[in-house]
């Protein structure tokens, strides 16, 4: 059974799910299977202060539009689609700061928390 | 006491069909403190045991016959008079262990005991309501009790432990009577016997009772038994002052205790004072005083409501995790064997760490401490000394540092140039007005916004960053004075996120 991590930067709404093997920043805060994991995000986003996001999914091409980013949005990056070196960015901007996001991304998103939820998941179906 | 070897009494064959006592030694073994693992070797039982009469005697002699069938004399008993709720104990010394894991462990032995009256006939038990047990103790002994009622006057038991000891027939009325005995089937009061519950003896737990399944008997421990008892794990177990108090009272020679997650207020560890090891975290513990354990390697009291913490003579500890209390005063100036200090989230004022240079990790974060000497601390990996009210930080020899969080102080000037094998440095919030990160070649998480560092010492980083060749990190600053990156600074900034860095504030 593969084992997966979802990790967070501290005072921030950069979570990275990743293989457990990989190195990532921030501290952990889930680790086990995939079902487990993946619950434990979903979690999060029951939280009563969480911005969950609107709108429609806007396909990213060619890390155009991942830069120097002012606005509040959700993003979904996947940086790695092996399972076993598998890594996925999930970031909220704040809006407050300008954020500028990894652009060595295979597929980028920007849409709802839900939506990016139902990406992930089904994506992960594909792999495991 | 010493065997002799003697011959078997010639009036024994007359004996006829003896009754035969059966006893489930398999059913009761499965429940017993301190169960061996030698179950599985089959071993003779021989003349070499040494057989223990511990109390409750009355009877003048006491035979152990082995496999051979030689009378074994194990015990001439002085005392005279009838038997009535009698107790027979039977110890096993370390020296025959394996003899007596084999009782049980074939699953085949009989047990027979038979009484002499006092013509020298031989008489088997009869009229008697019996209870038994055997144990297998953390002492390395095996303990064979037998409780009986009897209105004959018997003058000699024989316990004759051959083979085939398959069953029991395990007296259902027995009294329990003897010391240091427990009835089966009924609720138990944990504190009259804690032995037998923190044995894992719980079948069914409810609050401060418990009960053990069966019938009979089963010997709760005595005195030497507690004593025998070294470390206990009582975690999470409801557990209040009162309670833990009666339960430590009987084991005076812990050298670990766990009792983290209860709901203790005082811990009375005063007496214990063999302790190496205490684990008290999260109880709502206001007072514990540990002044004079000074046997403490390792003190894990944090998430409580302590006010005062004494550890001033604790020279043995090593690792104190004190975090999350009301501890005003924390000396720990003389602890020089310390490697692991996490005290954060307390109101220490003063924290003299200058003298533990085998200190490893140092958190002491969200704490009120405006001085903290740490340049002495070579072996420091870790330190977290955020939200306090340094204005010094002398880090600069700190060259094992991997993990450094100084942010809400009021550090001016942090040098890091050295620290090569920081991986994270988080110093926001305070007045620093240039990092040097050349150097830092294992450095992925840079959180150093709300600082005094400018457009061109931003862009410095990046490059520098950039330079470093690491990917997926994570940097966070913010410009004073206005301006934006530099050229370089920017072309450094695209790399990096092609590099997978998240970047924030610039």
């Amino acid at each position: 059974m593969k084992r997966f991590k979802l990790t967070r930067i501290e005072d921030t709404d950069i979570f990275t799910l990743a293989n457990e093997n990989e190195v990532c920043v921030g501290e952990t805060l889930a680790e086990g299977t995939f079902a487990e994991v993946f619950a434990f995000a979903q979690t999060l986003s029951e939280q009563p202060e969480i911005d969950l996001g609107t709108g429609d999914s806007v396909t990213i091409g060619n890390g155009i539009g991942l830069t120097d980013v002012s606005d509040a949005k959700w993003f979904v990056l996947f940086k790695d689609e092996n399972v076993d070196t598998l890594r996925i960015d999930i970031i909220r901007t704040s809006g407050n700061e300008i954020y500028s996001l990894p652009t060595n991304v295979t597929q980028a998103y920007q849409e709802p928390l839900v939506a990016i939820f139902t990406r992930v998941h089904a994506f992960m179906l594909t792999i495991l | 006491m010493t065997t002799s070897n003697i011959t078997r009494p010639s009036d024994f064959s007359n004996v006829g069909y003896l009754q035969e006592v059966f006893f489930v030694l398999e059913k009761q073994l499965v429940n017993i403190p301190y169960v061996i693992d030698t179950f599985g070797k089959e071993v003779k039982i021989d003349e070499t045991l040494d057989i223990l009469i511990e109390s409750g005697i009355d009877l003048l002699t006491m035979y152990f016959t082995p496999r051979s069938e030689s009378f074994t004399e194990v015990s001439q008993l002085t005392k005279n008079g009838k038997v009535y709720n009698q107790k027979l104990v039977l110890d096993i010394p370390s020296t025959s262990l394996e003899n007596a894991a084999t009782i049980q462990a074939i699953g085949n032995n009989k047990v027979f005991l038979y009484f002499r009256d006092r013509n020298g006939k031989f008489k088997f038990l009869r009229n008697m309501l019996m209870t038994s047990q055997l144990e297998l103790s953390e002492a390395h002994r095996t303990r064979l009790t037998f409780e009986f009622q009897s209105k004959l006057p018997a003058k000699f038991i024989d316990i004759a432990s051959a083979v085939n000891i398959t069953n029991a027939t395990v007296g259902t009325d027995a009294l329990c009577s003897y010391e240091h005995s427990a009835r089966k089937g009924k609720l138990l009061k944990v504190e009259d016997f804690p032995l037998l519950w923190i044995n894992d003896y719980v079948d069914d737990f409810k609050g401060n009772t418990f009960k053990i399944e069966g019938n009979g008997c089963v010997y709760s421990g005595g005195v030497s038994d507690y004593a025998a008892v070294i470390s206990i794990d009582l975690n999470n177990k409801s557990l209040t002052t009162n309670f833990t108090d009666v339960m430590l009272s009987k084991f005076v020679s812990l050298t670990e205790l766990v009792c983290a997650e209860n709901s203790i207020i005082v811990l009375n560890v005063a007496n214990l004072t063999s302790l190496t090891s205490l684990i008290c975290f999260s109880n709502p513990i206001s007072t514990l005083n540990i002044s004079n354990l000074t046997s403490l390697t390792f003190l894990a009291c944090a998430n409580n409501s302590i006010s005062t913490l004494d550890v001033s003579n604790l020279t043995f500890l090593n690792h104190l995790s004190c975090a999350v209390n009301s501890i005003s005063i924390l000396d720990v100036s003389s602890l020089t064997s310390l490697t692991y200090l996490h005290c954060h989230t307390n109101s220490i004022s003063t924290l003299d760490v200058s003298n533990l240079t085998s200190l490893t990790l140092l958190a002491c974060a969200s704490n009120s401490i405006n001085i903290l000497d740490v340049s002495s601390l070579t072996s420091l990996t870790f330190l977290n000394c955020a939200r306090n009210s340094i204005s010094i930080l002398n880090v600069a020899n700190l060259t094992s540092l991997t993990s450094l969080n100084c942010a809400t102080n009021l550090i001016n000037v942090l040098n890091v140039s050295n620290l090569t094998s920081l991986v994270t440095l988080i110093c926001f919030s305070n007045s620093i007005s240039t990092l040097d990160v050349s150097n830092l070649t294992s450095l992925t998480y840079l959180a150093c916004h709300l600082n005094q560092i400018t457009n061109t010492i931003n862009s410095q980083m990046l490059v520098d960053l950039d330079n470093n060749g690491n990917s997926n990190g994570f940097f966070q600053s913010s410009i004073t004075g206005g301006g934006s990156l530099t050229t370089a600074g920017s072309a450094a900034k695209t790399s990096l996120q092609a590099k997978g860095w998240n970047i924030v504030g610039i």
